[in-house]
């Protein structure tokens, strides 16, 4: 594809000109008091769009890396949306990547550790890495282990999911919502309709791919596995659930309580990033995202209404690893630790430069200033959280929820597990490219699923999904039988 | 030939080998020394054993394309489009370029510059003006059509529109440019055959058919040949952009390159894709000499070698 070529040597153009400037000031400086020599390092992470102070913050980046790692580091943000694409071709292009960060959801991990794109990482953190090896327990290390070897450091922040509706406040008032009533999906739809009728120019549920998950209907995350059956039996992909889910979403979209573009937007913030979406679904649903909510819909209070309990998910959403290229592994996982374990660097990637980007208030808060130049909102990107100054609006003990919320979220029966896709790829690409077509528009409610939904199914078994599900039963099976014989 | 007799061709023709080196340059470096990687498609490729140490599995990365239940679909769509885009642009662009030399002497370059333009446009550029027409809500298209009476229409959730959408984009984005490749072609024309017409007693249209056409299908049917070559392989910008990539138009929309690229992009297999490219360009070949062995059948002097 000419196409990927030119992005490819896009790419190597802009990136060949960061690292001339980045090498030039990392020489004059020289004012290290460790005994390291000085490095380079190159870190690629995902960011919501491009900051216009990012290389202010970088030389300051520098500054701290510099005195207590004799090392600066080039800090390569890359869109969300085209993250996982770049990412795969700087990959193929062999350059240098010494901290790449990866997720189990963008830039797969496990799949690009199998490819050979990470270090494992167990001996480096066990002589570099003390400190922050002992920050987060083993359940949260898990996250980023694979075959028994560890691939990936995981940010420590929420690692359960709470699937949760995000009512924003205003309505909630105007129409004397009771959040206390709502447990499942169908209680919101009077809410819906009063929406719908008294106000004219909101959308009573925004949404760009439904609200289906199998965490709302008691099957386990890991696997597609009922929570409570005691021969564990993977789920086709099309679940019973999934049925009652997609002829609600369509009765909804029939009566207009649904944007009329769902299926065709692409990001999950285009549901709600207008301000005009009265009603959405968020599933994580995490402490503090009352926040993040608000500085991304038009600054509109919201207020977050769970509909399952929480559930461990493992720390696998957030992760930095260290690439195969890198020249000096230990200094990359040495950065990782000072990001995790320095206040001031971390606060530093999070909200920019203080008093530039971001005041200090009263105690921990902080007055984030969302167009001074550098606005991330995404603390879990960079490390752990509970280094972080809190914004003004997030709950005083937003940490404390989240440790919480950790501690107490249910771990899955099926912890440890996972699936490698590599006998059943053909499968999965064409699976994938069958889900494309179809999942957005039933899910979304936009197509009548009495009439696509065996379309669907018809065209998901002849890309061979039922072949990924006996391939997965297969892997559980012989994963239980090794747990029963430990 | 012989060495001699090559080098004897080389000394005669300095200056016009001296003019294609660039070219021959590129095409080299960009397309003959990469094609050692072609052995990627028949191996599992894993990054950190590189290239030549990764193990071989024979066809099995050509597999998915072809157990595929949208093989037949995508594969289809493909060459339709193609043999529709081969089709209208020629015909387009010739009628353009003949009336450009016709008629258009006063306001010739407006009429190119405005006509080549969006040959410079990228998809991407392209796919916002075609959603500024065709947007559900706000698109001037459904504004029109509610302004006469008519009601509101979903583009963008209906695939049976989309071949007439795409191939108008196509034409639009893509006339300018071959109309002034026939463009050239007409002026190279000698311009004694239009006075030997014209004292025959020709008349305008006469003179196209008779003159202006003949001289120009060596061009044409090179052209063609060319764009046969690339049958099997689609424009991903224009399937993927303008359609705005949603799944309720894959119907009539997705091509093997968007198809690939949905297939793929999740598991990022690099030997896959070279898998499908391979594949690609194999057909490619294959039609590119069996169209221009089918011209030097009809006639030798119009094929391309």
């Amino acid at each position: 594809m000419a196409w990927a070529l030119v992005v490819c040597s896009l790419c190597a153009a802009i990136l060949g000109g960061c690292t001339g400037a980045g090498g030039s000031r990392g020489t004059e400086a020289g004012a290290a008091d460790t005994k390291l020599e000085p490095v380079d390092l190159v870190w690629y992470y995902p960011q919501y769009g491009a900051h216009p102070d990012q290389r202010l913050v970088n030389d300051a980046v520098n500054a701290i890396t510099r005195t207590k790692l004799n090392a600066t580091v080039d800090l390569r943000p890359i869109d969300f949306a085209s993250y996982e694409q770049k990412m795969n071709t700087i990959v193929a292009s062999s350059e240098q990547m010494d901290v790449i960060w990866t997720s189990n959801w963008l830039f797969p991990w496990a799949t690009n550790a199998k490819k050979g794109v990470f270090r494992p990482l167990d001996d480096l953190l066990g002589n570099y890495g003390g400190q922050l090896l002992a920050s987060m327990d083993e359940k949260y290390w898990n996250g980023g282990k694979l075959g028994g070897r560890l691939y990936a450091v995981p940010n420590y922040q929420i690692a359960a999911m709470r699937p949760s509706l995000v009512i924003q406040k205003r309505f909630i008032d105007k129409y004397r919502l009771d959040v206390s009533k709502i447990k499942r999906i169908e209680d919101i739809e009077p809410f819906l309709r009063q929406i719908k009728e008294g106000e004219p120019n909101i959308v009573p549920f925004g949404t760009t791919r439904g609200l289906y998950t199998n965490l709302l209907y008691g099957i386990d995350w890991r696997v597609p596995v009922y929570r409570n059956d005691p021969t564990p039996t993977v789920l086709p992909d099309v679940t019973a659930e999934m049925r009652t889910n997609f002829a609600l979403m369509h009765d909804w979209y029939t009566k207009g309580y649904i944007n009329e573009d769902a299926a065709t937007l692409k990001d999950a913030a285009d549901a709600y990033n207008k301000g005009n979406a009265a009603v959405w679904f968020d599933i994580t649903g995490k402490p503090g995202s009352e926040v993040e909510f608000k500085a991304s819909d038009g600054g509109y209070d919201v207020q977050l209404v769970p509909l399952a309990g929480s559930v461990f998910v493992g720390a696998g959403s957030s992760m930095n690893a260290i690439g195969r290229t890198s020249a000096h592994p230990e200094r990359a996982l040495m950065l990782l630790e000072l990001v995790s374990t320095d206040k001031e660097l971390y606060n530093l990637l999070v909200y920019g430069i203080e008093g530039k980007h971001y005041t200090k208030t009263t105690g921990n808060f902080v007055q984030v200033h969302t167009d001074g130049g550098y606005f991330t909102n995404t603390d879990w990107v960079f490390g752990d959280i509970r280094n972080e100054y809190l914004p003004e609006g997030s709950p005083p003990d937003k940490i404390e929820q989240t440790i919480r919320a950790n501690d107490e979220a249910a771990v899955s029966a099926f912890d440890g597990f996972e699936f490698d896709p590599e006998r059943v790829k053909t499968e999965i690409a064409n699976v994938r490219a069958v889900n494309d077509e179809y999942y957005p528009a039933l899910a979304t409610g936009t197509i009548d699923p009495a009439r696509f939904l065996p379309e669907y199914e018809d065209k998901l078994a002849k890309a061979g999904s039922g072949v990924i599900v006996q391939e997965k039963q297969r892997q559980l099976d012989e994963w239980l039988k090794a747990r029963v014989k430990k | 030939m012989k060495r001699g007799k090559f080098l004897k061709f080389v000394s005669r023709n300095g200056e016009l080998f001296i003019f294609s080196l660039p070219a021959i340059i590129y095409i080299f470096i960009m397309s003959y020394v990469p094609m050692f990687g072609v052995i990627i498609a028949f191996k599992n490729y894993v990054y950190d054993k590189g290239i030549l140490g990764s193990e071989w599995v024979g066809f099995k990365n050509f597999k998915f394309l072809f157990t595929s239940d949208n093989a037949f679909r995508i594969t289809r769509n493909t060459v339709l489009y193609n043999l529709g885009y081969m089709f209208m642009t020629t015909v387009f662009s010739l009628a353009v370029a003949i009336l450009l030399h016709e008629v258009a002497k006063k306001w010739l370059k407006i009429y190119q510059t405005a006509m080549i333009l969006p040959f410079f446009l990228s998809w991407v550029v392209v796919s916002y003006i075609t959603m500024a027409f065709l947007d559900h809500q706000n698109g001037f298209l459904n504004g029109w059509l509610e302004g006469l009476g008519f009601e509101r229409v979903q583009w963008y959730f209906k695939a049976n529109v989309w071949p007439y959408i795409l191939n108008a984009v196509h034409l639009w984005k893509a006339i300018g440019f071959s109309a002034l490749v026939y463009f050239a072609g007409i002026l190279g024309i000698d311009a004694e055959l239009y006075e030997a017409a014209k004292i025959d007693g020709a008349k305008r249209w006469q003179m196209i058919t008779n003159v202006t056409i003949p001289q120009l299908t060596p061009l044409i049917i090179i052209l063609l040949i060319m764009s046969i070559g690339n049958m099997f392989r689609g424009d991903f910008g224009l399937h993927y952009f303008i359609p705005n990539n949603n799944g309720m138009t894959y119907a009539t929309t997705d091509i093997i390159d968007t198809y690939i690229y949905r297939a793929l992009s999740e598991l990022g297999d690099v030997s896959m894709a070279s898998a499908v490219g391979l594949y690609q360009s194999v057909v490619g070949l294959v039609l590119v000499v069996a169209a221009n062995y089918t011209v030097r059948k009809i006639n030798e002097e119009n094929s391309l070698f």
